[in-house]
């Protein structure tokens, strides 16, 4: 359980004071996922930074009995110009871990990164998602009740997400997380509970379902201030291209033609494309025409020259394509031992084309 | 299957000394990181000054200390310079090149300015004990009766240079000028601090003057204190030691009163 007592948290801006919490009461209890939303600029990050102790609340207290983590985000945690092991290292000293233990919190790191031999470059030379995954997996390496996670999961590929979700799992039984993300499809996975903050209120709701739907709702009502592209995320794509409609622009119209929009215009490339396809029909039907008629075709004659040779070429192919086919269908080896073959003629083929490429400057030096 | 590690507690007291040790160490490892010879560069650089200007001002200007062999003169004036001067210009930056770090609970950003102050310390005292015993290796008699003087004259030096980094830390979070400030500030302190020349060389006028700088007291007093013949008049160790201790209270309550203002950002 988190118990948030009349905290208060402001930030100074050019003229005057921003709220990020006024005067906030709330408990958070033990073992729900709760993800935190709310527009950008709402305080989102700063909220998981007051509830992990980075940054003091101005008043208020925050009571808990849990071990929460440091915040989880792409931002913070590491320094650049350290290595990844050594910034492994630092959090193992700050917490005061013997050697024995900090070797075990490396090898989990390491078996759970797979970032290879950047564990030993800086951070500074890191991609986002390799930042993700060192912050996830060390976070992972400790044991935490409660786990502030900061759009972490957002950058990753495929295989992280898919170890991030299966490390959910795994600690959904002894821990919670808070999380905050612009991801809906992600927080409604993981999460049981929102958070929703706006202009200094929060409010607790203990379905997520309603918590984003009083987001959503905020966010529509609120899309002439606020970002339009996180607003536009949670409308359906049909609504969004009447939406941009200049005629119709309250919500009552809505309903009225719910289904099939006038269809757009087509992008200007997809016209000219068009346009293009079009024209080459045209030459196309003129050469049958005229190439027979007057001997005097549209395409000049080197053209004619190299689709004639390039015809023979695709006819050497084919033949020889067709004899090694017969003798595959001799021997009905494999499907692999074919697949071989391709690539072999691939390799063939790129290391021609590579010959090709480097010929013209030995021609030259003989002249030379 | 990987188990996780609970993270062991601590009073508070063990926390802090566990957070400066891996803050010392993190400051080793970024400041001899870059270079294959951190250490060697470390001793290096003063030399290499050192030989630079005993060479200008020995042969050209013709003048010398005759009670001090003038490199060790130099040395000397450079290191207690060089302490103060290093723990003011790191603390300027020391919340900067530690923010991303600054997000665990446990670091404070006081431990990012102590941190960095004690590794000053540690390498200008190492630095000096070094070329003491390479100075006596090659035949310069020291006076080690008063060996407690100097290391008292390097830790006033050190506690002024702290406070200082201490308000420019805090006043550069607010102003980002400050970074150049303090720049042009050191640049002309190995002229005004008696580094190249005893004091006694230079007119009386302009003695009174420099003696308001708290540094000539430190230099020209750990001077007298290993070699007893260098004639000192006017300097003590009180005025640089309440000058320390004024500004190191008033860098502590600045910092103190802008400590949530420093957490964040």
């Amino acid at each position: 359980m988190i118990e948030l007592r009349n905290l208060t948290k402001y930030y100074p801006v050019n003229n005057g004071i921003r709220y990020v919490l006024r005067d906030v009461s709330l408990i958070i209890p033990s073992r729900t996922n709760l993800a935190v939303l709310g527009p950008n600029g709402s305080g989102k990050s700063t909220f998981l930074r007051l509830i992990g102790g980075a940054e003091p609340a101005d008043s208020g207290t925050i009571i808990t009995d849990e071990e929460i983590s440091w915040p989880l985000g792409l931002s913070s945690g590491f320094q650049g110009s350290l290595t990844g092991r050594q910034n492994i290292m630092f959090v193992c000293r700050i917490n005061g871990l013997d050697s024995n233990q900090t070797s075990h919190v490396i090898d989990q790191v390491i078996n759970f990164t797979e970032i290879g031999e950047y564990f030993d470059m800086p951070i500074s030379t890191y991609s986002s998602g390799m930042r993700a995954r060192l912050c996830f997996g060390l976070s992972m390496a400790f044991e935490f009740d409660v786990y502030l996670i900061d759009e972490l999961t957002s950058v990753g590929d495929t295989i992280f997400k898919e170890k991030a979700k299966a490390a959910f799992e795994k600690i959904r039984k002894r821990a919670s997380l808070i999380f905050v993300s612009h991801s809906v499809q992600t927080l409604k996975q993981s999460c049981q509970s929102a958070l929703f903050l706006r202009d200094g209120m929060a409010d607790y709701y203990p379905d997520i379902d309603e918590g984003l739907e009083v987001y959503t709702e905020y966010i529509q009502n609120h899309r002439n201030h606020s970002n339009p592209k996180q607003g536009a995320k949670h409308i359906p794509k049909k609504i969004l291209t009447q939406l941009n409609l200049p005629m119709i622009t309250t919500d009552d119209h809505l309903p009225e033609n719910p289904g099939n929009p006038t269809p757009p215009p087509k992008p200007k490339w997809r016209r000219l494309a068009a346009k293009k396809a079009a024209r080459r029909k045209a030459r196309l039907e003129n050469n049958k025409s005229e190439i027979p008629s007057d001997g005097a075709p549209l395409t000049p004659p080197i053209a004619r020259k190299m689709a004639a040779k390039k015809a023979a070429r695709r006819k050497a192919r084919l033949e020889k394509a067709m004899s090694e086919g017969a003798s595959d269908g001799a021997s009905p080896a494999s499907p692999k031992a074919r697949k071989m073959a391709a690539r072999k003629a691939a390799r063939q083929r790129a290391r021609r084309a590579l010959a090709k490429t480097v010929t013209p400057p030995n021609d030259n030096q003989p002249a030379n | 299957m990987p188990t996780p590690i609970s993270i062991p507690k601590h009073s508070p007291w063990v926390t802090q000394i566990l957070v400066i040790n891996a803050l010392f160490k993190r400051e080793v490892t970024t400041r001899f990181g870059q270079y294959r010879l951190g250490l060697f560069w470390m001793l290096v650089e003063p030399l290499i000054s050192v030989i630079v200007i005993g060479v200008l001002i020995a042969t050209i200007a013709g003048k010398t200390v005759p009670e001090i062999p003038y490199a060790f003169f130099l040395l000397l004036g450079k290191l207690m310079l060089n302490v103060f001067k290093g723990s003011m210009s790191t603390g300027v930056r020391a919340i900067g090149s530690n923010l991303a770090l600054l997000v665990y609970p446990t670091v404070q950003p006081l431990d990012t300015f102590i941190a960095r102050f004690l590794y000053e310390l540690v390498m200008s005292l190492i630095a000096f004990v070094l070329f003491s015993v390479v100075g006596m290796w090659l035949g310069i008699t020291l006076s080690l009766a008063n060996l407690h003087i100097v290391l008292v004259c390097f830790l006033i030096s050190w506690l002024m240079g702290c406070g200082l980094g201490l308000i420019f830390g805090v006043a550069s979070a607010h102003f980002k000028e400050v970074d150049k400030f303090v720049m042009l500030l050191t640049s002309p302190l190995m002229f005004i601090s008696a580094v190249i020349f005893p004091l006694s060389a230079l007119p009386t006028a302009y003695q009174q003057v420099l003696l308001y700088n708290p540094l000539v007291h430190t230099i020209e007093l750990s001077r007298n204190a290993l070699f007893p013949h260098y004639a000192i008049d006017a300097e003590t160790l009180t005025y640089p030691l309440m000058v320390s201790i004024v500004v190191l209270a008033t860098g502590l309550m600045l910092f103190r009163g802008n400590r949530n203002f420093l957490s964040q950002s």
